[in-house]
């Protein structure tokens, strides 16, 4: 089945639709998927590297657990977010091994954001303001503000109440606000 | 984006998970009655050693002292009767005296045939 004819079909039933053998589904979701799952891990551990590898990970998990999947518990993009979030997490908990703080790395040269928003310096500001969260916070926002997820699925992909993610959004909201405040103008934010 | 590459890598896995399920199990292998009773048993080598006790077994009955077996048709009352096909009867028993032989004679050309 072509891939165009499988735009218009949810995620779920791509997913049941694999796990009974159908090839085609699956490469519709990955071409859905894995752009927004790099995106994710990549703002998360701000190596495009290993970003990559966390979405082979999470992707082969998703393959794994296809026909077994359990219709309508979850949607598939938080069951898969959550995996992301705690690879992403084990990653930087391994790094951060012999550092003694959590003070976010220097900014390097290497690509931390999608191609597109790289060529805007609105999110270069962000992503740059986004690294001085942190990690909660920075798994918060993205999840809020950059993925679109409401806060009870940001509940379930970071495994807290949904008061706890109103309260790590808010503060990662206030410590992005006063980053971003001194271009707030030359970037446009006119809103809190 | 991702890179052409790691699409590639991860729809190959999809790919590869996918096959692995299509893989049927390996049918349970299905014994016949002697060959579950032979496994019992220890398979062919315990059977071929307990061919060989049997048949050992028969050829030490079958050559035992003929007074023992002479006596013991005597106790049965049977060194009375006549028999001409007594060909295997010994010095200690008289022609007319049946021999343990005479009784299996089908198990001593087992014997001898292994």
């Amino acid at each position: 089945m072509p891939y165009d004819a499988l735009n218009d079909v949810p995620d779920e039933a791509l997913l049941v639709a694999y796990g009974n053998g159908d090839g085609a589904a699956a490469r519709a979701l990955t071409m859905r998927l894995a752009p927004r799952v790099t995106g994710y891990a990549n703002r998360l551990l701000k190596d495009r590297a290993e970003a990559e590898d966390v979405t082979q990970e999470a992707m082969l998990r998703l393959w794994k657990i296809a026909p077994d999947w359990r219709q309508g518990e979850a949607k598939v993009t938080t069951w898969l977010y959550r995996v992301v979030t705690n690879l992403c997490t084990d990653r930087l908990r391994r790094k951060r091994g012999s550092a003694l703080e959590d003070i976010p790395e220097p900014e390097d040269d290497t690509p931390g954001v999608e191609q597109s928003m790289q060529n805007s310096a609105r999110a270069q500001a962000l992503e740059a303001a986004l690294r001085l969260l942190p990690e909660r916070q920075r798994q918060a926002v993205v999840l809020r503000h950059i993925e679109g997820l409401n806060n009870p699925e940001i509940a379930q992909v970071m495994d807290i109440s949904v008061e706890a993610v109103e309260s790590l959004t808010a503060r990662g909201k206030r410590t992005l606000a006063t980053a971003l405040a001194a271009r707030k103008e030359e970037l446009g934010y006119t809103d809190g | 984006m991702p890179t052409g590459d790691l699409m590639q890598r991860i729809i190959a896995e999809a790919d590869a998970q996918g096959a692995q399920r299509l893989v049927p199990a390996a049918p349970a292998v299905k014994r016949g009655l002697f060959a579950t009773a032979l496994a019992a048993l220890g398979g062919w080598v315990s059977v071929a050693g307990l061919a060989t006790a049997t048949v050992a077994g028969i050829g030490i009955g079958v050559t035992s002292p003929a007074t023992v077996g002479t006596l013991g048709l005597s106790a049965l009352g049977l060194s009375a009767y006549s028999a001409s096909a007594s060909t295997q009867a010994t010095s200690a028993a008289s022609d007319t005296t049946y021999g343990e032989t005479d009784y299996a004679t089908g198990f001593y050309d087992l014997a001898v045939e292994g």
